[in-house]
C-alpha cells in the first residue's frame, strides 16, 4: 500500500516535472531575418514578462537561399491590453534576437589565416534588434489549445544598424527594418 | 476608460496596416540570403551592352573607383558629379563593392550607381566573397572573371583576393594567362583586380612574383589597375615596366580619371 502510494506520488511528481518542461508556446513565422519560413517553441517566463524562444528557419534556393538557420530570441512585454474577455493585445514587445546560419561560407571563428581582428564580425551569427506587436485571442470553450496569437514582427541586424549609424542622412530606418509575421499557440 | 482603449487598439492596428502596405518590400527571409524578388542580375553584361552601343572616338575615358563599401553617403555625391561630367565612357569599380557581403549592402550600392547616366563594372573584392557574399555577387553582376574590349582597349577583371580562399587558387592563372595572350581585337590590355599583387597578407605568396611576370611578359600591358588599399598609388612596383595603379576609396571623395589616347594615359584626380 505503502509502496503503491509513494509509486504514484513518484509518477505524479515524474508527470509534473515533464510537464514543466514542455514549451509554453509554439509557433510558426513567416519571414523576419530568421528564414522563409521558423517554426519554433519557448517559455513565458516572470508572469509572461519575458518570452523566450528557439526557432529553427529555412530558406529555399529560389527564395534566396538554401539557408538553414537556429536563432534563439528573448522578448520583453511591457504592456498588455485586456481588450475584452477573450482577445488581448500586446502593441510593443521588444526583444533581441541571435542568428546562427549553417554553412562552410559562414564564420563564427575566422580561419587561422586570417590576422586577429582582420573582419571584426561573424559572418555565421547576426544580432537583432526587434519588435513585436501582437492580438491574443483566448478560446475559452476548445480542448488543449488555450491562446492563438498573431503578431506582426519588426527587426534589423548589427551590420545594417551599423550602415545606418555611419549613414543616417541617406539611409532610412525604412531601409534598414525589415518584417516578419506568424502565429503562436498556448496550450 | 473603454474609449481609450479603443483608440489605443485603432491606432496599434493603424500602424500595423500601415507598415504592411509600406513593407512589402522588406519581407526579408535572412541577412544572408542570395537573392529576393527585386534583386537585380547580370548587371555587369547589362552595363557592357550600354557600353557598346556608344559611339567609339579612339579616347577610352574611364571613372576609376573602388572600394565603395558602407560610404552612401559619398555614393550619392560621387553619382551626380559623374553625370556632370562629359565623355566618361564607363566606370570601373575596382571590388569591395560591399562590407559583409550582404545582398542588401549590393542593392543600396546599386541602387545608387545605377543612377549613372553611364556604364559602371563592378569588379569583385575581398569584402565581397564573405559569408553568402561571391554568390550574392555572381547573381548580381555575374562571373568574377572576365574580360570585354571597348574601342582599342581590353579590359581584363578578375578575382585576385587569394585570402579568401582555401581550396582554390586564386587568381587563376591559367584564365588570365588564356587571356593575356589572345588578344587579336584590341591594342593595349588593361587589367583590373581588387587585391594588388604587392599586398603580401592578401595576394597568393605563391604567386606574387608568377603573376607580375606574367603581366610584364604580356607586349600590350598597359595598366594594372586594384582597389583594396584605400589610398591612390601610380608606380612601377617590381621595376619590370607595368605601371600599377590603386583607387581612392569612396570616404576619400576622390576618383581617378583616365584618358587612354593612343596607348598614352592621361590622369586627372577629382573631387566630388
Amino acid at each position: 500500500m505503502l509502496a503503491l502510494l509513494i509509486g504514484s506520488a513518484d509518477m505524479n511528481c515524474y508527470a509534473q516535472s515533464v510537464r514543466n518542461l514542455l514549451p509554453d508556446h509554439f509557433g510558426i513565422q513567416y519571414a523576419g531575418s530568421i528564414g522563409w519560413v521558423s517554426v519554433g517553441a519557448g517559455y513565458d517566463l516572470f508572469r509572461s514578462r519575458i518570452r523566450i524562444g528557439l526557432q529553427y528557419g529555412y530558406v529555399p534556393e529560389d527564395l534566396g537561399g538554401e539557408l538553414h538557420i537556429l536563432s534563439a530570441s528573448v522578448y520583453y512585454q511591457p504592456l498588455k491590453i485586456k481588450v475584452s474577455r477573450t482577445v488581448a493585445i500586446h502593441p510593443l514587445d521588444i526583444g533581441i534576437k541571435a542568428a546562427y546560419h549553417f554553412g562552410d561560407q559562414f564564420y563564427l571563428n575566422w580561419p587561422e589565416r586570417f590576422p586577429r581582428g582582420y573582419y571584426w564580425w561573424k559572418s555565421a551569427l547576426r544580432l537583432h534588434l526587434a519588435t513585436e506587436s501582437s492580438v491574443t485571442f483566448e478560446l475559452k470553450n476548445t480542448g488543449a489549445v488555450k491562446t492563438v496569437t498573431g503578431y506582426i514582427d519588426l527587426n534589423t541586424n548589427d551590420l545594417y544598424l551599423v550602415s545606418y549609424i555611419l549613414n543616417p542622412t541617406v539611409l532610412t530606418i525604412t531601409d534598414i527594418v525589415k518584417i516578419g509575421g506568424g502565429i503562436r499557440i498556448r496550450f | 476608460m473603454r474609449l481609450q482603449r479603443k483608440l489605443k487598439i485603432e491606432s496599434v492596428s493603424w500602424i500595423i496596416c500601415i507598415l504592411l502596405l509600406t513593407g512589402c518590400d522588406s519581407f526579408e527571409f535572412s541577412a544572408n540570403q542570395v537573392s529576393d524578388r527585386d534583386s537585380p542580375r547580370d548587371l555587369n553584361s547589362k552595363n557592357l551592352t550600354k557600353l557598346f552601343s556608344n559611339p567609339t572616338d579612339d579616347t577610352v575615358t574611364v571613372v576609376f573607383v573602388g572600394d565603395s563599401q558602407r560610404w552612401y553617403d559619398q555614393l550619392d555625391r560621387f553619382v551626380k558629379k559623374i553625370n556632370t561630367l562629359d565623355n566618361v565612357d564607363l566606370v570601373l569599380l575596382a571590388g569591395d563593392i560591399s562590407d559583409f557581403g550582404l545582398l542588401q549592402e549590393f542593392e543600396w550600392v546599386n541602387d545608387r550607381l545605377s543612377g549613372l547616366e553611364k556604364p559602371y563594372v563592378g569588379v569583385i573584392g575581398n569584402h565581397d566573397l564573405v559569408a553568402n557574399g561571391e554568390e550574392v555577387y555572381t547573381r548580381m553582376f555575374g562571373r568574377t572573371d572576365f574580360s570585354f574590349v571597348y574601342d582599342s582597349v581590353k579590359f581584363i577583371c578578375h578575382n585576385t583576393n587569394s585570402l579568401e580562399y582555401s581550396n582554390r587558387k586564386i587568381p587563376d592563372m591559367t584564365w588570365l594567362s588564356r587571356e593575356l595572350s589572345g588578344t587579336t581585337d584590341a591594342a593595349y590590355i588593361v587589367t583590373v583586380s581588387h587585391v594588388p599583387p604587392f599586398s603580401p597578407l592578401e595576394f597568393d605568396r605563391e604567386l606574387a612574383e608568377s603573376y607580375p611576370l606574367l603581366l610584364s611578359q604580356t607586349p600590350k600591358m598597359l595598366l594594372s589597375l586594384h582597389g583594396h588599399v584605400h589610398q591612390h598609388l601610380d608606380f612601377y612596383p617590381f621595376g619590370d615596366g607595368v605601371r600599377y595603379m590603386t583607387s581612392y576609396a569612396f570616404n576619400q571623395n576622390a576618383f581617378v580619371l583616365l584618358k587612354i589616347v593612343n596607348g598614352k594615359v592621361l590622369k586627372s584626380i577629382v573631387g566630388y
